[in-house]
């Protein structure tokens, strides 16, 4: 039995299950009855232009936006019913570089770590192996506010695997980062997966869906439009080694400009 | 863990943090810190040593009694034995005239009947005519006429209480319970020098003590001059600590804005803990202020906190849970950062003019100072005042703590039911 109040759901291969999920703010619907599975160790991708409703998406997943209807089941716990237990499964790395730049790294990575239960040697020993896995365990006890775009994203990441989390969201986790950095952040998430970890990736860079993702959704307007490995989707509009994920993305999305959303 | 403990936990995690970054910014401490100091500095070299009162504090005291009584024996007394304050007998008219001119800062008139409202056990008044320009006078004047009323009431206390045990031969027949005195029944059996004494006697010269006629200046401490730092440092402690309430909400909002809340949400920190750990941040944020305020201010500034220390750092700290439910307060109504700052600057601004931060409470015309109390700054300003400048007793703030109190209680509640994670 699950802990907290939620009722314990079947578990299926599933590690995630999205059930008609919706959402409306203010009479607007951002997320339109959106379903999908993920498996455990699995990179899912979430691709869509702005205002598709990945955010949205991945906020009511992690608990921290209730949803309108439909639900989420995460390790066989719904976020509807039981937010806590789900809690206990799963790393938020958001878009925003949510970190407090006047602290140090490892002051930053030792709060969210003393925040989610850790004691104290707890918290210092894992922010140091966090460090370690972005590469800035030499820059564990300089502040935040003196790194470079890429090195502050690496913190964000590091920050969200404080909790060891069996799900993480990676929400546009390479968002103005140098080539070297991103490098740097696949490889991390690659090993991740190899640990078994399950991931759910969101961007705007097709070729990073490409190399990293088993499977990939496509969100347009709230909804998903397509949803496969990037191989077949290529499949779909032709030969997979000339056609490329962009194309498929722009063939179901239209290349309307898209305001921000 | 309990709920109650992981809550507690998370909140004091919080609010070690906030209170480190506020540290580590030194932006923010320049503000919070230094600034203060320097208005005070700037303002206490603009207002001379003691508003413009360099001469030597003069008590002036007039009493409309004849010779004998009981006022002009307290006068006798103060000229022979006060220390450190200059006493100068004025007639009523004389005094009156001289406080008219602006002569004189005020004086302390003892009215008709005074002597004979004292030996019967009677409630009587002594008067402080003041111009509301001089600070140091009034002072004087209101600790001197409080030590005076004091020590009167503790020797008629003490006066029942001999006659009681004694039994009605002492009292000249009243029975216990009645004031002794009483008109018919040989009050002049009190009278210095025509004494009923007491078992065990007393010599002639002592009686005037027992009807508590001796003014005896230990009890309020010594008198001096009132110094402009008196009142402007604990005036922009109440304005920076105010101040301070713009990091509170900043920081409320900025932890929004860069999904660190989203973070903290995720990582299971409830509500409370969130709502808890920024009041205590913004609380322990207030202390620091508080500490090196006090400190600096008594060791550089030489500010003299009063007869009661302990009830001035009360009356800081009461302001300081204030200042931190306002903040709080102040976030859930902002809708982004530069709003927040915006609201506090003016909200400290407007409410530190009106609530007595520039200048003292007392000089403000009685409809501005009661239009003030809608502030806490007004509230803390005038214990301060009562506390530091005029000699009162923690007794004496207990509306302005009670007042404070209720703020924080008022805010905190609107803070706590506005609050939103999303």
């Amino acid at each position: 039995m699950a802990a907290g109040t939620g009722q314990v759901h079947e578990r299926g291969d599933a590690f995630v299950e999205v059930r008609e999920l919706r959402k409306v703010f203010d009479g607007i619907t951002a997320v339109d009855g959106v379903s999908f599975t993920i498996q455990r160790g699995e990179i899912f991708g979430l691709l869509g232009p702005n205002g598709a409703g990945k955010t949205t998406t991945i906020r009511m997943m992690a608990t921290t936006l209730p949803v309108t209807s439909g639900d989420v089941i995460v390790a066989g716990h719904s976020v509807h019913d039981d937010p806590a237990a789900v809690r206990r499964h799963i790393g938020v790395c958001p878009q925003e570089l949510a970190l407090y730049p006047e602290l140090s790294a490892l002051d930053n990575l030792m709060f969210f770590g003393l925040m989610g239960g850790l004691t104290r040697a707890e918290a210092r020993s894992r922010a140091m192996e966090n460090l370690e896995l972005v590469g800035l365990a030499d820059r564990a006890r300089h502040r935040v506010a003196k790194f470079s775009g890429g090195m502050k994203r690496r913190v964000n990441l590091a920050i969200a695997l404080m909790s060891r989390p069996e799900l993480l969201f990676l929400d546009e986790p390479t968002v103005g980062v140098d080539p070297q950095s991103r490098n740097h952040i696949f490889t991390t998430i690659e090993g991740l997966r190899d640990g078994g970890m399950t991931v759910l990736y969101t961007t705007h860079y097709m070729e990073e869906a490409d190399r990293l993702c088993d499977r990939v959704a496509i969100m347009d307007a709230g909804r998903i439009v397509a949803l496969d490995t990037p191989h077949n989707l290529k499949a779909r509009l032709g030969d997979p080694e000339k056609v490329t994920l962009e194309d498929v993305f722009l063939h179901l999305t239209g290349r309307r400009l898209r305001d921000e959303g | 863990m309990s709920n109650a403990g992981r809550f507690l936990r998370q909140a004091a995690i919080l609010a070690a943090k906030d209170l480190k970054v506020f540290l580590l910014d030194r932006g923010s401490l320049l503000f919070a810190l230094v600034f203060p100091f320097a208005f005070v500095v700037m303002f206490s070299l603009m207002m001379g040593p003691s508003f413009g009162e360099d001469k030597p504090v003069i008590v002036h005291l007039a009493t409309a009694e004849p010779e004998g009584s009981i006022s002009h024996q307290i006068i006798q007394g103060m000229e022979a034995s006060a220390e450190g304050l200059q006493v100068r007998r004025l007639a009523p008219e004389e005094a009156r005239q001289a406080l008219l001119k602006q002569e004189i800062g005020g004086y302390l008139f003892f009215p008709p009947g005074f002597s004979e409202a004292v030996m019967r056990g009677q409630p009587t008044r002594l008067t402080v005519y003041y111009h509301p320009e001089a600070v140091t006078a009034r002072a004087a004047l209101t600790s001197v006429a409080r030590a005076i009323a004091t020590e009167i009431r503790s020797y008629q206390v003490m006066y029942r209480a001999i006659a009681e045990l004694a039994g009605p031969a002492a009292t000249g027949g009243v029975p216990p319970g009645q004031p002794a005195g009483a008109p018919g029944e040989g009050a002049g059996g009190v009278l210095p020098g025509q004494g009923a004494r007491p078992p065990g006697g007393w010599g002639p010269g002592q009686a005037a003590d027992a009807l508590g006629v001796r003014a005896d200046f230990q009890q309020v401490g010594e008198i001096e001059a009132a110094r402009p730092v008196d009142f402007l440092v604990p005036g922009y402690l109440t304005m920076f600590v105010f101040f301070a309430l713009a990091f509170t909400g900043e920081s409320l909002l900025a932890e929004r804005e860069t999904c660190t809340l989203e973070r903290l949400v995720a990582a299971s920190t409830s509500r409370g803990s969130i709502l808890g750990g920024k009041m205590a941040g913004a609380f322990l944020r207030g202390l620091v202020q508080l500490v090196i305020f006090w400190v600096a201010g008594t060791l550089v500034f030489h500010v003299r906190m009063g007869h009661y220390p302990a009830a001035v750092v009360l009356v800081s700290v009461l302001l300081t849970v204030v200042s931190a439910a306002v903040g709080v307060f102040l976030a859930t109504v902002a809708r982004t950062r530069k709003g927040a700052a915006s609201m506090a600057v003016f909200i400290s601004l407007s409410a530190a003019a009106l609530g007595g931060c520039w200048w003292p409470l007392f000089i403000m015309p009685r409809w501005l100072q009661n239009l003030a109390r809608i502030t806490p700054h007004a509230w803390a300003n005038s214990a301060f005042n009562k506390l530091m400048l005029f000699g009162a007793t923690p007794a004496d703030v207990l509306p302005e703590m009670g007042a404070l109190v209720i703020f924080a209680i008022v805010f905190g509640a609107l803070a706590a039911g506005r609050f939103r994670l999303n």
